[in-house]
C-alpha cells in the first residue's frame, strides 16, 4: 500500500465538506419530542417481525429495554459428522432511548451462552439538516441489504453463504457513519452512508455447519494445519487506514403495490496484517507475519418487494452481487521440508446470492434462497447454497421458522441440515435499521 | 480504487448537498399547506375544513389493517415536504407511523409532532384495566382506538383539524370557519338517515373478527357477543372458534362482520358453524375512488342494511339524501 499525502488529505476534507453541507447552521431549536434516528420503515427484505408494535413502547423517561430469544433444534451433516443439536442461537439484551430531541443511543448485548459480546452501542445525532443523521460508537455495518440485521432478525434462517464467507455473519464496527437521504420526484428516495471505522469485528453464531475463512479484526483470516492466524489492526493508524464504508441506494414505488430498491456498497481495509503462531516439522515454533495487506468488497443490489393492496400478502425477491479484491486469506503451507510459510491468497473473488419469499397471510411465510461463491483461495472452489424455509409468526412477537439446508461443495463432501428455530421477543425490539 | 473513492464520494455529496433546504425555502406564504394523513377519512376532512388553503394526500389506500399499513417511498417522499401530518392516534397507527416519520426525518414535523385528532375522544371504550401480554397482543393502552367509524367522528375531527389549520394558517382563519361551519351542518343532515339505519338495526346481535367496529356496533344499538380472535391481535384458535359457535347459536347470533384485511374464509367458516353468515364491511373511506367520509359512512350503515336484508323505507331515504 501506498498512501500519499494527497489521499489523506482528500479523505478528510470529503469528511469536513460533507458534514458542512449536511446544514450545521441549521441546528433545530425546538422541543422535539424523542425520536429514534434512523428510519425503521420497512424496505422489501427487511426483517418481517417488525411489522407494528414489537419495535416500540412507549418509555416517558426510561429507556425501552427488551429481550430476544433465538434457540434451534437441528440435525445436520456436514461430510465429517452429523447428529442433531439443540442451541441456544442467542439471548440479546437491547435498550434504547432519547438522551435529549436531538441525541439518542441505542445498546444491544448478546450470548449464546458460551460468550457474551457487546454487538451495539452507539449515539445518534439528529441536529443536522433535513434527513441526516449522524452516529457513533459500535454497530453493524451498512453494506447491502442485509448486513445491518442481526441474523435472528433476518428473513432467512442464516446470512447468506457468500456474505458469511466475504463479510461475516455479523460485523460490528466501532467508528462513526453519517446517513443522508433525499428525494428524487416523488415516488423514488436515494439514500447514501458514509463510515469510518477504527474497528471491525467479524463473529457470528447459529452456524448449522462448520467452516473456514473466518478471523478476528479486519473479517479476514483463516486457519490450515497448526497454525492459528490472526488478522490483525494496528490500535492506531494514520487517517487514512481506517477502514470505510459507503453505500448509495434507490428505492422507488413500482406500480400501486411494488417498491424497486438497487444499491451498491463498498467496504475497504486499507491496512491490515496477517500474523500467526505455528510450529516447524522439526517441532520448533515459528512466528509469521505480513503486513501492509489491503482488501475491499464490493456489493450491488437489487430488491422488489410485492404486497397486496390489503397488505397482508406479499412477494418479495432479492439478490446481490458480491465481489472481493486483495489480500483476502492467508494459510500456513510447507514446501515438503521442514520449513512452512505463510502463504497469502492475493487476488479476487466473488459469489451472489438471491432469494425469494411468499407471504400469503400475516402469519405465514415461505421462500428460498440460494447462494454460491468462490473460496478465497487459490484454486477458487466453488460452494452453493440452498436453502428452503417456512415461516410462522403465532403472534407478532414470536416466531416459528422449518428450514432445509443443503451446501453443494466444490471440494470436500456436500452438507446438509434440517432446522426448526423459535424466536420469541419480550418487550422492545428495535435496531437502528435504515434502508 | 484507493484514490477513486474519494472523489467518488466527494461528488455524491457535492450532487446531494444543494437540494438539503429545498423543504424550508419552498414554505413561502400564498401556496397551499401540505398536508399528509394516514387514512383516506382523514384527508377529507382536512380538505372540508381547509378548503383552498391545503393540498391533502393520504396513506392509507382504504383496503389495509390500520396496525400494519405497509409503507413506500411516496410515502416519505410526501411526509418529507409536509408541513402537517394528521392521524387518528390513539394508538391505532402506532405500528407504522413512527417509523414512517423517523424515516422521513421531517424535523418541523418532528419538532411540532403530529396531530392526532381524536388525542382527546371522549366516548373511549374498552380501556385496558392493566397492560399485560398475557391479555392480549394488539394492546391499545389508550382504548379501542377505531373511532373513525363512530357516527359522531367526523364533527369532533373536523374540530380538531380546524384548530390546527388556524394556528397554521391565521390569516385564513375566517375562512377555515366557515368551511367547518358547513362540513358540520352537512354531517348534521346526512345523519339522519344513519340514525333511522339505527333504529332499524338496534338491538341484534353481531360477533366480530377484529374489534375494530365496536364504535359503530355502539351508535346503531348493536349487541356485541363476541369477536373471532380470542384477544386483539390474537390469530382465531380452533378452541376458541367452537367456544364460540356455541355461543352463537345459543345467543342467536346472525351476522360476523370483518373487515377488507381479515380472511375472509376464517369469517365465513366461523359464521356458518356458528349458524350465521359472513359480512365484509369497510373500516375507512377509499383513496383512490375519491370517497369521503360521509361517503364512506353511507355506505358503512348500507352494509348494516344488507347484513340483515333490511331497507329503509324509500320516502324516508329520499327526504335525508
Amino acid at each position: 500500500m501506498n498512501h500519499s499525502l494527497a489521499a489523506t488529505a482528500a479523505r478528510f476534507s470529503l469528511v469536513l465538506a460533507s458534514t458542512a453541507s449536511l446544514g450545521l447552521a441549521q441546528l433545530p431549536q425546538s422541543d422535539a419530542p424523542p425520536q429514534s434516528p434512523v428510519g425503521l420503515l420497512k424496505s422489501p427484505g427487511m426483517p418481517r417481525i417488525y411489522w407494528g408494535q414489537t419495535t416500540r413502547f412507549t418509555s416517558a423517561w426510561n429507556p425501552a429495554a427488551g429481550i430476544a430469544f433465538d434457540g434451534a433444534f437441528s440435525w445436520a451433516d456436514d461430510g465429517d459428522e452429523d447428529g442433531v443439536a439443540l442451541d441456544l442461537n442467542v439471548a440479546e439484551l437491547t435498550m434504547q432511548g432519547s438522551i435529549s430531541p436531538s441525541w439518542w443511543g441505542n445498546f444491544a448485548l448478546e450470548t449464546n451462552s458460551e460468550e457474551v459480546e457487546l454487538t451495539e452501542s452507539a449515539l445518534f445525532y439528529m441536529g443536522l439538516a433535513e434527513r441526516t443523521s449522524f452516529r457513533t460508537g459500535k454497530f453493524f455495518i451498512d453494506f447491502g441489504k442485509q448486513m445491518q440485521i442481526h441474523v435472528h432478525d433476518l428473513m432467512t434462517p442464516q446470512r447468506p453463504a457468500v456474505l458469511r464467507e466475504y463479510l461475516g455473519t455479523e460485523v460490528p464496527g466501532t467508528g462513526f457513519q453519517l446517513d443522508h437521504w433525499s428525494p428524487i420526484g416523488d415516488e423514488t428516495a436515494f439514500r447514501f452512508s458514509l463510515g469510518l471505522f477504527g474497528e471491525m469485528e467479524q463473529h457470528g453464531h447459529g452456524f448449522l455447519f462448520e467452516e473456514e475463512g473466518h478471523g478476528g479484526h479486519g473479517g479476514h483470516g483463516g486457519h490450515e494445519g497448526e497454525g492459528e492466524i490472526e488478522p490483525l489492526l494496528e490500535d492506531r493508524r494514520d487517517f487514512q487506514d481506517l477502514i470505510i464504508t459507503a453505500r448509495a441506494t434507490a428505492m422507488t414505488d413500482a406500480g400501486e403495490n411494488g417498491i424497486l430498491q438497487v444499491g451498491a456498497s463498498y467496504r475497504g481495509i486499507p491496512e491490515f496484517a496477517f500474523e500467526a503462531e505455528g510450529a516447524n516439522l522439526a517441532g520448533d515454533d515459528v512466528d509469521f507475519d505480513a503486513d501492509g495487506l489491503d482488501s475491499s468488497v464490493f456489493g450491488l443490489d437489487l430488491t422488489y418487494g410485492w404486497n397486496s393492496p390489503d397488505g397482508t400478502k406479499g412477494w418479495t425477491a432479492g439478490a446481490e452481487f458480491i465481489r472481493a479484491e486483495g489480500t483476502l486469506n492467508a494459510e500456513i503451507v510447507n514446501d515438503g521440508t521442514d520449513q512452512v510459510a505463510l502463504e497469502l491468497f492475493d487476488g479476487d473473488a466473488q459469489g451472489w446470492f438471491a432469494y425469494a419469499d411468499h407471504a400469503w397471510n400475516q402469519q405465514n411465510n415461505v421462500g428460498i434462497m440460494v447462494s454460491a461463491f468462490e473460496h478465497l483461495e487459490d484454486e477458487r472452489p466453488e460452494d452453493l447454497e440452498y436453502t428452503a424455509y417456512w415461516t410462522h409468526f403465532p403472534t407478532e412477537f414470536t416466531r416459528v421458522r422449518v428450514a432445509a439446508i443443503h451446501m453443494d461443495r466444490e471440494e470436500g463432501e456436500d452438507a446438509q441440515a434440517l432446522m426448526v428455530q423459535l424466536t420469541g421477543y419480550i418487550g422492545a425490539h428495535g435496531h437502528p435499521y435504515n434502508w | 480504487m484507493q484514490r477513486l473513492l474519494p472523489t467518488l464520494l466527494a461528488a455524491l455529496a457535492a450532487l446531494v448537498a444543494p437540494g438539503l433546504g429545498a423543504p424550508r425555502a419552498a414554505a413561502g406564504s400564498g401556496e397551499k399547506l401540505q398536508v399528509v394523513t394516514t387514512i383516506p377519512d382523514l384527508a377529507d376532512i382536512v380538505r372540508r375544513v381547509g378548503g383552498d388553503e391545503v393540498e391533502v394526500k393520504a396513506i392509507a389506500r382504504g383496503f389495509e389493517n390500520l396496525h400494519t399499513v405497509r409503507l413506500r417511498p411516496s410515502h416519505m417522499v410526501m411526509v418529507s415536504r409536509a408541513k402537517l401530518f394528521v392521524q387518528v392516534g390513539l394508538a391505532l397507527e402506532h405500528g407504522w407511523v413512527p417509523g414512517l416519520l423517523e424515516s422521513a426525518r421531517n424535523s418541523r414535523i418532528m419538532a411540532d409532532g403530529p396531530l392526532n385528532v381524536a388525542e382527546d375522544w371522549p366516548y373511549l371504550i374498552e380501556v385496558p384495566l392493566t397492560l399485560d401480554r398475557s391479555t392480549g397482543v394488539d394492546i391499545h393502552p389508550l382504548g379501542n382506538p377505531h373511532v373513525n367509524l363512530d357516527p359522531r367522528f367526523g364533527a369532533f375531527a373536523a374540530q380538531r383539524i380546524r384548530d390546527r389549520l388556524k394556528e397554521l394558517r391565521p390569516e385564513a382563519a375566517a375562512a377555515i370557519d366557515a368551511n367547518c361551519a358547513a362540513y358540520e351542518k352537512e354531517i348534521e343532515q346526512r345523519g339522519q338517515r344513519w340514525k333511522r339505519v339505527a333504529a332499524l338495526v338496534k338491538g341484534r346481535k353481531v360477533v366480530q373478527y377484529h374489534k375494530e367496529f365496536s364504535y359503530l356496533c355502539l351508535a346503531n344499538g348493536l349487541e356485541m357477543v363476541g369477536a373471532l380472535e380470542p384477544q386483539p391481535g390474537v390469530p382465531p384458535t380452533p378452541r376458541h372458534l367452537a367456544q364460540l359457535a356455541k355461543q352463537m347459536r345459543a345467543e342467536g347470533v346472525q351476522v360476523v362482520v370483518h373487515g377488507p384485511w381479515t380472511p375472509g374464509r376464517i369469517a365465513e367458516d366461523a359464521a356458518a358453524r356458528g349458524g350465521a353468515r359472513a359480512v365484509e364491511l369497510p373500516v375507512m373511506a377509499q383513496r383512490d375512488n375519491g370517497e369521503t367520509w360521509l361517503d364512506f359512512m353511507d355506505r358503512l350503515h348500507d352494509g348494516l342494511l344488507a347484513a340483515w336484508d333490511l331497507e329503509l323505507p324509500p320516502e324516508e331515504e329520499d327526504s335525508s339524501r
